[in-house]
This record gives C-alpha cells, sequence and structure tokens, in this order.
C-alpha cells in the first residue's frame, strides 16, 4: 500500500506574526536583548537556541514564536558583517511560491526565469535587486540553495523563505558560515507566499561605508601559497647547495596539498583582515612547517615500509634508509633555521610551538610503534590518545603560526589549541572509517595503524575479535575483506561515525569562545573542508 | 467481449474539459452502453479506496480521463488492482471512435462514485517503470512527502502533507518519473512532454566547479537573450498574423498624453493648448504637457 493519509504535523513554536510592526517590535526586542549579550557570527545551532529560550524568558508572549526568534536572532549576529559585504558579492534567494498561477516563466535546474511580466511581485523586488546588483535566484524548495551553501564560494546569501525551508538549510549556512539573512514568509503553505516587504527592502538595501575583509578566498590563497613552493624560491630560502640539499628541496617542491602553509596564512589573514601581500617572514614561515610535515612524511614511510608516495617511489626507495632519513632530519633542522630566521616578531613563541608538537608527535608515534610490536587491541581511549598525539600537532602549529603572527592574545591561543586537538582526532577517525568503507581492507590494517573501529568491535565483541586476529596473524588473507561485511563491524562503524560527529561538534564549540567572527568563519570552514560530511 | 468503462471528471480540479466528459457520457448512454462515473479519481483512491472496488476488480477496464500514463500510475500506486488484469487508459480527448464502436451495448445502467470531500487531492505519483530510486525528491520536499521502504523503494507515504499546486519534487526529478495529475503541464502532469525538460543544463555543475558568481551573471546574461530573442517571435508573428489578415495596416499613432494630473489633462483644448489651465507657467504659451 503506498498511498496513505496521514495528518500534517503541527508544530508549536512554528507561528509568525502577521503584521510589519509585530515583526519589527521583534527586531528591536532582539537589538535590546544583544547589546547585553556578546554574539559574534557564526552561531552554532545550541547557541541560537540557546539565545531564543533567554528572549522567551524575558518575553514569555513570544513562545508562540519560537523558530521565528531563531532566524531573527541569527540575521542579527549577521547584520553588520553582511552590510560589509558589496552588493554584486550577495545572492538573493527568492521563493517559487511568490509567482503567480498563471506564472508563464520557465525554469532551468536552479529555479524560475522571471520574465517580470507583473503577474507577481517577484519582478518588482528582482528588478530592485538587479539595480543593486544582486545576483538573483528564484528557486522551488531548498535545493538551489544547498548547492549555493555547499559550493563553499558563496560569501553572503539573502534568503526568503518559509520557516521549514529556512530549517533545512540552516544547518547547511552554519557548516559553511556563510553570512546570511533570512526573511520568513507570512504564510507556510507553499502558494500565494506574502513577505514583509519593508523588512526586506532595508535589508536589501543595507550596506556599511566599509567593506568587511574577512571573507578568504580559500582557492584564491591556495595558489598563491602554491607559488612559495616553486624551486626557485625555495632554492632562495635554503641558501646553501649541496646535493643533500637538493634531494630535500625535490622533495619538499614535489606534490602536497600545501594544506598546512594555507591553514597558516588564512588564520593570518582572519585576524588581521588583509590579504594578497606576504612578506618574506609569513612565506619563511610558512615553508619551516611544510619542511617539519615533509620530514615527517619521509620517516613514516620507512616506518610503515610503504613504497610509493604520490604514485611515485619514496625516498628510502628512491635512495636508500640511510640517505632517506638524513634528508628528513635535514629538513627539520631547515624548518626551525628558517622560523628563527624568519624575521617574525615573536620567534620565541612559535619555536615554543614548534618544539611542542615535535615532541608530542614523536610520543604519539612512539606509542603506536611499541603498539605494533605486541600486537594487542588498544582501548578506545588509547586510540583517541595516539590519534590526538599524531594528527593533532600538525593542525596546531599551523593555526598556531599563523595567529601569533597576527599578534592574537593567550585567549585566542587556547581555543586554537583545544579546537586543534579535536580536528585532529576527527580526522583520524574519518581516516579510519574511510578504510572500512572500501572493498578490500588496506594492507598493513590493524598491524601497522591502529583502528578505532576495530577496538570498538574488540572491545563489543572480543571472541569474535580474537578468533579473527588469530587468522590474520596465520596469514590467512580472506580475513581482511571479511571484516567488512560483518554487521557487527556496521554497529561499530555506526558508533565512530557517533564519537566523529562529537569531535567535529567539540571542535565547533571550542570556537564560540572566540570573539574574532572572521577567525570563526575561518575555522568553522575550514573543519568542514578538513573533515568533510560523508 | 466486455469491456468496463470507467470516466473520471477530475471534479476537484477541471484538468480536463466538463464538455468532454460530457460529450463522452452522452455517447455511451446513446449507444445504451453502460459505464462508471468517477467524479474524482485522485481523491477517491486516496480517501475512500474501498470505493473503486469495481475498478480494482474489473477483468477487462478502459478508464477515459486525464493522461493516460498519470492515470495508470496512479491506479497502479495503490496496490490494489491486480496487475494482470487488462486495463486501458484514454484521455478523454483522445479518438475513440473506433473503440466505442466495439464495445457491446446494453451493458448496464451508468453508476457514479462520488467523492465529497473538501480536500483537494493534490499528490503526487511515482511512474516506477522511470524511478531509480536516487531519492532526490525524498531530500527535497519539505513535507515529507515520501519515505523509503525497506527495500530500498521511494514511497509517497505522506500524500496529505503535499502542498496544493506545489510541483517543485517532479521538476528536480533526474527521470521524470514523479506526475502530478492536476499539474498543468506536460510531462508534471503524465503526459509526454516535448522533449525540452531532459535538455538539462549543467548549471548546479558548474556551481560546483567554476566561480559562482560568474556563472550565475553569465546565467542571467543568457536568460536576457533569450527573452529578447522571444519578443522578436512574437513580433513576427504578430506581423505575420497582420499580413494573413490582409487588413490594411494601421499607422500606428501613438497618442502623446501627458502623465501629470492638472485639469486640462482630457480636454481637446490641450492640443493646441489654448486652454486657461492653471499649470501654463508665467506668461508661457503652453502647459506643462
Amino acid at each position: 500500500m503506498i498511498l496513505r493519509k496521514d495528518q500534517i504535523n503541527t508544530n508549536l513554536g512554528n507561528a509568525l506574526p502577521q503584521t510589519p510592526e509585530k515583526l519589527k517590535q521583534i527586531r528591536d526586542l532582539i537589538r535590546d536583548y544583544a547589546a547585553e549579550t556578546e554574539i559574534v557570527p557564526p552561531l552554532q545551532e545550541e547557541e541560537v537556541i540557546f539565545h531564543s529560550g533567554e528572549l522567551i524568558k524575558l518575553h514569555p508572549e513570544l513562545f508562540l514564536y519560537q523558530k521565528l526568534l531563531a532566524v531573527m536572532i541569527n540575521n542579527f549576529a549577521w547584520q553588520n558583517i553582511v552590510a560589509g559585504i558589496p552588493f554584486n558579492r550577495r545572492i538573493l534567494l527568492l521563493p517559487k511560491c511568490f509567482s503567480h498561477a498563471d506564472c508563464p516563466a520557465e525554469f532551468d535546474e536552479l529555479g524560475l526565469l522571471c520574465e517580470q511580466c507583473g503577474r507577481c511581485d517577484l519582478a518588482d523586488i528582482i528588478s530592485k535587486a538587479d539595480d543593486l546588483g544582486y545576483h538573483t535566484i528564484v528557486s522551488e524548495g531548498t535545493t538551489s540553495a544547498s548547492v549555493l551553501l555547499s559550493s563553499g564560494q558563496v560569501e553572503c546569501v539573502i534568503g526568503v523563505g518559509c520557516l521549514h525551508s529556512f530549517e533545512r538549510s540552516f544547518p547547511l549556512a552554519v557548516k559553511e558560515a556563510v553570512p546570511s539573512i533570512a526573511i520568513p514568509l507570512y504564510n507556510n503553505d507553499c502558494k500565494d507566499s506574502k513577505v514583509d516587504e519593508i523588512w526586506l527592502n532595508e535589508i536589501l538595501a543595507v550596506r556599511n561605508q566599509s567593506n568587511w575583509n574577512g571573507w578568504i578566498d580559500l582557492d584564491l590563497l591556495k595558489k598563491s601559497v602554491k607559488s612559495w613552493f616553486s624551486k626557485k624560491n625555495l632554492e632562495e630560502f635554503f641558501s646553501y647547495r649541496d646535493e643533500t640539499v637538493d634531494i630535500a628541496i625535490d622533495w619538499i617542491e614535489k606534490d602536497g596539498k600545501r594544506w598546512r602553509p594555507l591553514i597558516m596564512t588564512a588564520v593570518y589573514d582572519a585576524l588581521t583582515g588583509k590579504s594578497g601581500e606576504y612578506d618574506e617572514t609569513i612565506q619563511k614561515l610558512a615553508v619551516s612547517i611544510e619542511c617539519f610535515h615533509k620530514a615527517s612524511l619521509v620517516h613514516d614511510d620507512i616506518v610503515d615500509e610503504d613504497d610509493e608516495r604520490y604514485g611515485k617511489p619514496t625516498l628510502h626507495k628512491e635512495y636508500n634508509m640511510p640517505v632517506a632519513l638524513n634528508v628528513g632530519d635535514l629538513m627539520v633542522g631547515y624548518g626551525y633555521q628558517m622560523i628563527a630566521e624568519s624575521g617574525a616578531k615573536h620567534i620565541r613563541n612559535l619555536m615554543k610551538v614548534a618544539s611542542k608538537a615535535h615532541r608530542d608527535l614523536a610520543l604519539g608515534q612512539g606509542e603506536e610503534l611499541l603498539w605494533r610490536s605486541n600486537g594487542k587491541f588498544l582501548s578506545k581511549e588509547e586510540i583517541i590518545r595516539i590519534f590526538s598525539n599524531k594528527t593533532s600537532p600538525a593542525f596546531e602549529v599551523a593555526l598556531q603560526f599563523g595567529a601569533i603572527q597576527a599578534n592574537a592574545n593567550g585567549s585566542v591561543q587556547n581555543v586554537i589549541a583545544e579546537y586543534s586537538r579535536a580536528l585532529g582526532i576527527a580526522y583520524q577517525i574519518n581516516d579510519d572509517l574511510d578504510d572500512f568503507k572500501q572493498k578490500e581492507i588496506a594492507s598493513g590494517f590493524n598491524t601497522v595503524q591502529p583502528s578505532l573501529v576495530s577496538s570498538i568491535l574488540n572491545e563489543k565483541y572480543p571472541q569474535k575479535m580474537q578468533e579473527w586476529s588469530k587468522r590474520n596473524q596465520e596469514g590467512d588473507a580472506s580475513v581482511h575483506s571479511e571484516i567488512l561485511h560483518w554487521e557487527e563491524t556496521n554497529l561499530a562503524m555506526k558508533e565512530a561515525e557517533e564519537m566523529l560527529s562529537e569531535y567535529k561538534h567539540q571542535a565547533m564549540r571550542s570556537l564560540s569562545k572566540l570573539s574574532s567572527s572572521n577567525l570563526k568563519i575561518l575555522l568553522t570552514r575550514l573543519l568542514n573542508r578538513i573533515v568533510p560530511e560523508n | 467481449m466486455s469491456k468496463q468503462i470507467f470516466i473520471c471528471g477530475c471534479e476537484k480540479d477541471g484538468k480536463i474539459e466538463k464538455e468532454s466528459v460530457q460529450k463522452l457520457k452522452k455517447t455511451l448512454e446513446e449507444k445504451n452502453i453502460g459505464f462508471t462515473y468517477i467524479e474524482d479519481m485522485c481523491g477517491t483512491i486516496l480517501k475512500n479506496p474501498d470505493d473503486l472496488e469495481s475498478l480494482y476488480t474489473a477483468k477487462d477496464a478502459v478508464v477515459f480521463g486525464c493522461q493516460a500514463r498519470a492515470m495508470q500510475h496512479l491506479v497502479d500506486n495503490s496496490g490494489r488492482r491486480n496487475e494482470e488484469l487488462a486495463t486501458e487508459y484514454y484521455h478523454i480527448d483522445d479518438e475513440r471512435d473506433e473503440l466505442i464502436s466495439s464495445l457491446e451495448s446494453g451493458s448496464g445502467e451508468p453508476l457514479q462514485i462520488k467523492y465529497s470531500d473538501d480536500w483537494k487531492p493534490w499528490y503526487p505519483v511515482i511512474d516506477y517503470e522511470r524511478c531509480n530510486g536516487c531519492r532526490k525528491c525524498l531530500n527535497f520536499c519539505l513535507f515529507s512527502v515520501y519515505s523509503v521502504e525497506d527495500d530500498g523503494t521511494v514511497v509517497v507515504s505522506a500524500s496529505a502533507n503535499c502542498k496544493d499546486m506545489c510541483p517543485a519534487c517532479a521538476r528536480v526529478c533526474p527521470q521524470n518519473a514523479i506526475i502530478f495529475p492536476k499539474h498543468a503541464e506536460s510531462p508534471i502532469d503524465g503526459g509526454e512532454g516535448d522533449g525540452s525538460e531532459n535538455e538539462k543544463t549543467d548549471i548546479l555543475e558548474q556551481i560546483q566547479n567554476d566561480d559562482v558568481y560568474s556563472v550565475l551573471s553569465a546565467r542571467r546574461k543568457n536568460f536576457q537573450v533569450s527573452l529578447l530573442k522571444k519578443d522578436q517571435l512574437q513580433l513576427a508573428e504578430e506581423e505575420r498574423r497582420a499580413c494573413c489578415s490582409g487588413g490594411e495596416k494601421k499607422e500606428e499613432k501613438k497618442e502623446e498624453k501627458c502623465d501629470c494630473d492638472c485639469n486640462c489633462k482630457d480636454e481637446a483644448a490641450v492640443a493646441s493648448c489654448d486652454c486657461d489651465c492653471d499649470c501654463k507657467e508665467g506668461d508661457s504659451n503652453s502647459c506643462c504637457c
């Protein structure tokens, strides 16, 4: 039976006052409330819910409008930033349900192509927005909004829609930290929709004299950062010609996503509010971070006995083990030297951060190596500690370097420490989960790399895992792919996924203490890029 | 061979012409061919499905109504009619003389199945011959009209949640598998469409890969150009019509009308400007218009 006659649910808190005056009054109440509370965008969903709860405590008569309050608080948080964004970088999303029943317009995948026939109010709104320079989309449902928001490129969205559609798009807007203002329709039934035009016009025209500089175009920045790793530039920074140095430069120059230098520079840009021009100090710090990273890869490849990286022979395969070990050490030395000679203001602080990270990394690696020789399953807590030690420091160095160079204070550095820890763990859990989503398990699984999913399996089904591990040790290769198909593995993966989202959440929560919205926006976006949603 | 005739009148919407329904009814009555008139099949099949028992069990059924594909999948979606039984669906305006003349006369009195609910039955019907289970509709619909069965089949599980006149999910369906029988346009109404609906641009993909802002600017520009062409086409058609009718082409005289709101506006005197309207400035001899 496919056709059913379910009833429509009506939720409390869904209501909307039906006059512009009342809406204005609520906006004023929020402004008064915000004057006494620090509200730094982007707000997390919990923060928005918290603030709307506080408002209802102050004004109990507003309880009918809980969802509307959440929307309006979020609007308030973004208002100033939106005002600093040029009109031609803003996207106006209008709902198709504005249109007349006899609308002659055609559609493309993004939405309705308004012919401005004048049957409905759309023409009027669109031509106003056009005059200002907006990009306008008239869409049905929330597909267009989702695509735009998740593209990671959109700098600002003004959205008109029903509360339902905002509930859908809000989590995405939060994830991508897109400055946005949402103007709710008076009704939720998808036809003959009306909006408070006074409010809409006010928002559309809102514009500060000065531009907001907080938007960081990560793709563009990546291009600049990559150029610092040209052979010519590296040779200049290394300033010594020798065969070993050449090997090191080649190794650094070839391939690499330059994630860490990118993160560092983005944080620097977010905190200083400028971009485009980078002096030698920043470039040297970026190269030093990459030196540490590339050195750790050389050593990792030796330890893991990997023959290939980026589809090419690893350094100890191309040359030999002693040469590779030595080139790794050389890069570590250069890394520290470059910090020392960078000309940065806070060299001592940079040295402290880099050396602590170096130590933690070795401790994490050490725990893993010692575990390898005993072959026992680790507890979840041990795994998390290894994950945190092995991965978080690399992120932390990059973030802290950017912050320190931008003269950030201790509280920003504390937030970064907390954020990096959660980010590093989330990154590793995600990586571990990816292994389990393959059709076959990679060689060395669970013998070379500790896995959270198998630890969970072992905690829940010790007998099954022991049998598995016994067969594994006896060299029964079939066990590798077999484990992927167990029902139990599925359950363990679910648990790991929950832990993943908890750590992502933790990373997001740590940001609530930041007072710089630019940095808050950047770190929110980075989290999503580094640990993407599956 | 005795076929059982059903006619759906689409009374809750008027998707089909009342005249066509009357004409068909009259023809059948004149020939003394029995039939069952269903006031609104979309409504009855959802609200009072048992009323359609005769349709589900008819050995050899012929159904007249809106788009054949819409009716077929509406009935199939109900899961009540045995698929082994022969069923033919025709649009009420289809050529059907041959069919009707082949029907047996004297097969009984006309019956009527009423639909008396206030609710306008507007909800999607899935064409499972096309649906590939991608779940775009499921994620798209704001009102949880769709859900997924354990075997992965996407189903319309909360029809009543669907918003009147919103066919949005049908537009996002990459297979054009969603039908709203009461929608005005083909292929969303179950018609075959004109093929243009398959010409999907890759704009969504472009947005993900290229610069969003330049993609949006280009989209707007292209659209404006196409509007211009449309205007020209319209003009061309009007001109052609004028030629065919052979009428004298009237010299278009633009009536220059002033848009001020002074007293003299509609007076004939304005033309010569010898009115004594007070909008005349100083000793100038002409009015504001």
